[in-house]
């Protein structure tokens, strides 16, 4: 099984986060999924290191999501890392997936969390955009994967 | 659980590095890391205790250009060994689409190889996986070392399945077997996604096919 997102809905969701970076004037979002991939994603000026910022992101919001449950609740929303000159925001969507806002001291927390809880809701109304392969034509017939059955995917380093 | 993304022309698989503890997972990532060239990896992430020992995961991205007009995205995971540590386990299990079991081939660790074997099958279980349907192998790794068991018996032991997996004898600190096992699980994995995407496609019905390519 496969999850796949189309040109169309990419630049939808991409709209949604660049609407987002620019109201809170934030350092980049991702939009990442339950294993740490990122799905959709915005940035001031290219961010370094984007594949394990989600991963970490990813690994440490659903952890919170057990801590949650162990004490009694149903699940935390969000989740803020406030740090001296940059600060991180999870906030989860309703199609378990993790919007991650990264922000710098000019911008205002409150803010964050308000433009940000809207854009999960903006979000949740594309609910077509990421489907489950086998929806609504999400991978066509005319689109074939190959690959050389004799090329080896990683090279040693010569 | 593969993802693509056609805006990007780019295809993410997960690959995770299981089993027990000091069986030489976090070793194969780190020499994976040393081995690959540069252009084709990102930077590694370790999660480690004050003791060096794994506490949440160790994680490597890396990419190829094996399938035509697509870039391949591999997310390298490893899970912390002890057993302490099985809800972490379980989270880095989440969307995986290929599994790399390292086994410790000393005589003193079959035990632990085959609670950790067992360990796998049970968090798969409980996320509605099953080993039956996922892409694997099993890496006999440490076979340097004095009083190991020869492979046809862990074969024997860890490879009961109908579908028999396949193994690798290594020895992860030199890097023996490592880029083998890298490869081979890589292999698979994009074989299955390609044969289910196939699959997919031709179940699909063709006005919805042609609503869509529209």
């Amino acid at each position: 099984m496969f999850t796949s997102l189309t040109e169309e809905a990419s630049k939808k969701l991409e709209g949604i986060l660049f609407d987002l970076l620019t109201m809170v004037e934030a350092e980049a979002i991702f939009l990442c999924d339950r294993g740490g991939n990122i799905i959709a994603s915005k940035s001031v000026s290219t961010y370094p290191h984007e594949d394990n910022i989600a991963a970490l992101a990813a690994g440490s919001f659903f952890a919170t999501l057990e801590i949650a449950r162990l004490i009694g609740e149903s699940e935390f929303q969000n989740v803020l890392h406030q740090g001296e000159h940059r600060s991180v925001f999870m906030e989860r969507t309703s199609k378990d997936m993790l919007l991650l806002v990264v922000f710098s001291r000019d911008s205002n927390p409150g803010l964050v969390k308000l433009h940000t809880r809207l854009a999960c809701q903006k979000l949740e109304e594309f609910d077509i955009l990421v489907d489950q392969c086998g929806g609504q034509g999400v991978v066509s017939k005319s689109v074939t994967f190959e690959m050389d059955p004799q090329a080896r995917p990683f090279k040693s380093n010569p | 659980m593969s993802f693509i993304n056609f805006s990007k022309k780019e295809i993410s698989f997960k690959i995770v590095y299981y089993g027990p503890a000091l069986c030489g997972k976090t070793t194969n990532v780190e020499q994976i890391h040393r081995t690959i060239a540069s252009q084709d990896k990102g930077e590694l992430t370790m999660l480690s205790t004050q003791q060096d020992r794994t506490l949440f995961f160790d994680f490597l991205p890396l990419k190829s250009d094996i399938i035509k007009g697509f870039s391949s995205k591999f997310q390298i995971y490893t899970v912390p060994g002890q057993v302490i540590y099985n809800e972490t386990r379980r989270l880095v299990l989440r969307n995986v689409d290929g599994i790399v079991f390292v086994a410790d081939s000393q005589w003193s660790k079959m035990e632990e190889n085959a609670e950790s074997y067992a360990n796998l099958e049970d968090n798969l279980q409980k996320q509605g996986m099953t080993l039956e349907k996922l892409p694997y192998i099993l890496q006999f790794n440490k076979r340097d070392l004095p009083e190991v068991a020869p492979a046809h018996y862990m074969d024997f032991m860890m490879n009961q399945r109908t579908m028999r997996a396949p193994t690798l004898e290594a020895v992860a600190r030199e890097s023996q077997g490592v880029m083998e096992s890298l490869n081979l699980i890589a292999k698979m994995v994009l074989g299955q996604f390609i044969e289910s995407n196939k699959m997919q496609s031709r179940e699909m019905p063709t006005e919805v096919v042609t609503r869509k390519d529209g």
